[in-house]
Parts: C-alpha cells; structure tokens; sequence
C-alpha cells in the first residue's frame, strides 16, 4: 500500500506540474499575429483529435457510435443545449442497441 | 472579463452565486464524466486494487487517460519510475493548454488564480472554456471545474462500491455522453466559421492516422493537435475568430 501511495503521488506532481506551470510561467507570453492565429486554432484542433478515432470505440461497435456522432450533430446544428444533444445522443444509441 | 469582480478581491468571499452558476454550467460535462469515472472504479476493482487506491487516484491525479495508463501499469507490476515517467509524456499535452489558457485570462489574474485554474484544467474543461465567445468569471470558472472534479471523484467511488455493472446496452450507449458533449461545442464554431471545418476534419484525420499506426494516446494528441493547428494557420489565412485574444486583451484594460 505504501509503494502505491508513493506511486500515485508521484503521477499526482507530474500532472500537476505541467498544468499550473504552464498557466504561471507563460503568462506574460505576448505572441505575436501568426501565433496568436496558432493559439486559437489550439482548442478546435485538439476537440477533434479528441472525437476521433476515440469515438469508434465509445460504444462498443463503430455504427453505434455512428448513430450518436449523427444525432448529437442534428440536434446541435438544430442549435438545441447541450444538455439535449447527450440526452439526444444517449438515447439514440441506446435505441439504435437496443432494436439491432 | 467585462462584468468580471476583479480576482485578487474575492480571496477570501466567493461569490456563492457566480460559483453556482458554474457548477450548473458544468453539469452536462460532469454527467459526460460519469460513464468514464465508473469504469474506471470498475477496472480497478477488477484489478483487484483495495478501494482507497482508484479513489484516491481520482483525487489527486484526476486525468483520465493518465489513470488509466497509470492503474493498468500498476497492475502489471511495472516499476514505479517508468509509470511516472510515462504518465508525465502522457501528460506533456497540459503544458500546451495551460499556455493557450493562461493567454486568454485578463492580466488582472495573479499567479494564484492561474495556478488554482490550472489544477483543474482537464482536457475536457480547456476545450469547453476556450470554446466560449468569452470567458466566465473566475469564480464561475472555479465552480464549473469543481462539478467536473466531483463527478470524477463520485463516478470513481460508484465504480469501485457497486455491487453490480450497468446493463451493457446502457453503459455502451453512456459511452456516447463526452463525445456528444464536444460535437455540441464544434459545430455552432464550425457554423459560425467555415474554414474552421477544414481544421477541425483536418485534425480529426490527422489524429486519426496516428492511432492507426500505435502512437501512443499522450503523444498523438499533441502530435496531431499541434500539426493540423500550425497547418491551419500556415494555409487557412482570415477567420472571423482571430480577434478573440485582442478582443478579451481591450475588455481587460478598460478598467
């Protein structure tokens, strides 16, 4: 127990080290206009990478997740909340499971 | 921070309200949390862990990938050294959102502000806030971290104490949940800005061959986000977005 604790200790700085000293130490990072087109393209290039391929495998099989990636695109571009594009998604996967 | 209280002020009095606000404004994030906190709890348990270790694990480390790495290595009898090594490469990919965030914080935000930010800065929580026309107020940022933080933690003890799973259907079809949540922050941006699509299906290949030849999760996300983000500055020249640092910058010094 105590080697594990020393373990997740040590996972513990090396995660936090990296977010708190990049938001102190680059505070005052004044980039200039090609960087700062970089640093905005940042959030939206990392949310897809996030999506794929990871999405495939969210739900067992690759057409289920299919069927989510599909309603919760509809039930965005309908401009509905965020709270109903998962509730959407959910249960459409749950749906598409269920009857095949 | 246009109606923002100014954060060195409110060190000692959080605005309850603000907070709540943000706890609320988390909710469908934390929900998304839920499924992957559980499993998590039910991998350890699997792994045949005492029950403080996954909790505590979501306590301190709260990384999702990096939990999963770290349980798995763990379990494997890998040497303590090696997992942290490995989980600090998994976690190199902070440094880049932390450095994007902290830029879109007005100066007025002490170091201490920053770091608390910081600490609760997952993936999920830096494409959401930085995905907002603007950000909130920091304590609502605060409160909107901390729903996250205790649905980790919530789902991680649900996970490691449940008697029994989740009907299979229904876990598959919770596994949608985070995703569902991400496709809601792309496409009104996508909307908005169309040349921001050619980045983001960009992006989305990009990472995609990646995984195809086994690059590990940590270096892929940086690997892939960096290069498509270089990329669309280099080829995608105007977008309407490219104002947002300026735009915050000028609200900040009108005080």
């Amino acid at each position: 127990m105590r080697q594990m604790m020393a373990v997740i200790l040590g996972m513990s700085c090396v995660t936090f080290l990296p977010r708190i000293a990049s938001m102190v130490w680059f505070k005052d990072l004044k980039p200039n206009a090609f960087w700062r087109r970089f640093f905005n393209n940042i959030p939206y290039a990392m949310l897809s990478v996030l999506i794929f391929p990871d999405v495939l495998s969210a739900c067992g099989t690759a057409e289920a997740s299919l069927v989510g990636v599909a309603a919760a695109a509809l039930l965005s571009l309908m401009q509905k909340s965020a709270t109903t594009v998962v509730l959407g998604a959910v249960i459409s996967v749950y749906g598409f499971l269920w009857l095949f | 921070m246009k109606n923002g209280e100014e954060p060195s002020k409110l060190k000692f009095k959080i605005p309850f309200k603000t907070a709540a606000a943000g706890i609320r404004e988390g909710l469908p994030l934390a929900f998304g949390y839920l499924p992957v906190s559980v499993t998590f709890g039910i991998l350890a348990k699997a792994y045949g862990f005492p029950v403080a270790v996954p909790i505590l694990m979501s306590l301190l480390v709260y990384a999702g990938s990096s939990q999963f790495v770290g349980i798995q290595m763990m379990a494997m009898g890998t040497s303590p050294v090696q997992i942290v090594l490995t989980i600090f490469i998994v976690n190199i990919r902070h440094f880049l959102m932390g450095t994007t965030m902290t830029q879109r914080l007005s100066p007025d935000y002490k170091s201490r502000h920053r770091a608390l930010l910081g600490y609760f800065l997952t993936d999920e929580a830096f494409v959401y806030l930085s995905s907002r026309e603007t950000l909130p107020d920091f304590w609502h940022m605060v409160g909107f971290e901390f729903s996250l933080y205790m649905a980790w933690i919530s789902g991680t003890a649900i996970g490691t104490f449940a008697p029994s799973q989740l009907s299979p259907i229904l876990s598959a079809s919770l596994g949608i949940t985070i995703y569902a949540l991400f496709i809601s922050l792309l496409i009104p941006t996508v909307k908005r800005e169309k040349k921001m699509a050619l980045l983001c299906i960009g992006a989305g290949v990009f990472s995609y061959v990646l995984a195809a030849y086994h690059v590990p999760t940590g270096w892929r996300i940086i690997i892939a986000t960096v290069g498509s983000a270089l990329l669309g500055t280099l080829l995608i020249k105007e977008t309407h977005l490219d104002g947002e640092f300026e735009r915050e910058g000028d609200a900040s010094c009108d005080k």
